[in-house]
């Protein structure tokens, strides 16, 4: 008959050696530093650049109301561009998770729709990427 | 059966350790994501207890078992997902191994569990997220989500790191590794 004794019942977090300490210090560091890099210029975009199967297709001015249909490898995909923003407005995809991500409106901010191989990206004077790298 | 297949000692604890994280890697798989790519990644608590007991040779046989078997039995084998987690596993086992060398090297700064599970944990994420972008999504917008990723990948590796350690601890005086 076995008899299970709780060897340790306090309940105290287990102890952190040195090494896990400094190892928990550094990787809030690179998190700090990650949030900077990608998220700290949200400045808001004047410009969207359309891609079409990862090639650029298209630039407008955001601050113009249209509505773009871009040719898509499924059909077209219906862009709706007002006042600093753009949207999918619709696109002959199953998930139209791109429709459902709603506007966009600052510098490097994307939206894609995968299936139909378009996706947008806010282009703005003070981008939050200085190269994009293909 | 006629040709009996010799089993070493190493062979049985390989392949329950790796039911063990499969089991683990499948309950999860049924768990809601907010992200794609974010999960808790509990199945590593038992990478890290076939590290800690075992050696990482043994870890990584378990690991890749884990995936292999794991997207087997959900479907998703050779899929994105597979590939994503097969490279996620790769790059936090290297990290893995470095970061032993390191608490074998310079023991006054070694690393516990916890270190080893916050060290494979972002090896994870990162690995996984480099091939999410080389391979499925070739835009640089998806950079925008690393930092959280990150942030995920760091709180659930602390978790898994402390919930491995409390198992170790309790686990230890009842092994008997002869």
């Amino acid at each position: 008959m076995q008899h299970y004794h709780n060897t340790h019942t306090s309940l105290a977090l287990p102890r952190f050696t040195l090494g896990d300490k400094l190892l928990v210090a550094a990787s809030f560091f690179v998190l700090i530093v990650l949030y900077q890099i990608y998220w700290a210029s949200a400045a808001y975009g004047n410009q969207v650049e359309i891609l079409v199967d990862g090639k650029h297709w298209a630039s407008h001015d955001l601050f113009s109301t249209t509505q773009v249909e871009v040719p898509g490898k499924l059909g077209p995909s219906t862009l709706f561009i007002n006042a600093g923003k753009i949207r999918f407005l619709q696109s002959p995809c199953n998930g139209k998770q791109c429709v459902h991500q709603g506007w966009l409106e600052y510098g490097g901010e994307f939206a894609a729709c995968l299936p139909n191989r378009v996706s947008v990206r806010i282009l703005s004077h003070d981008p939050r990427f200085d190269t994009v790298n293909f | 059966m006629n040709q009996a297949l010799t089993t070493t000692k190493e062979d049985h604890i390989i392949v329950w350790l790796a039911a063990l994280a499969i089991t683990i890697h499948i309950a999860e798989a049924a768990l809601p994501t907010p992200l794609p790519g974010v999960k808790p990644g509990l199945a590593n608590v038992v990478t890290l207890i076939a590290v800690y007991f075992f050696g990482w040779r043994i870890a990584l046989w378990v690991s890749l078992l884990r995936i292999l078997v794991g997207s087997l039995i959900i479907g998703s084998f050779l899929s994105p997902t597979f590939f994503l987690s097969l490279s996620g596993a790769i790059c936090s086992l290297l990290m893995l191994r470095l970061a032993l060398w390191w608490s074998a090297s310079v023991p006054m700064l070694r690393f516990s569990t916890i270190g080893y599970s916050i060290i494979a944990a972002m090896a994870h994420m990162y690995g996984q997220f480099w091939i999410a972008y080389w391979l499925f999504i070739h835009h640089a917008g998806i950079f925008n989500i690393l930092p959280i990723l990150m942030t995920v990948s760091v709180i659930f590796g602390i978790v898994s790191g402390i919930v491995a350690k409390e198992v170790i601890q309790r686990l230890e005086p009842r092994l008997n590794l002869d």
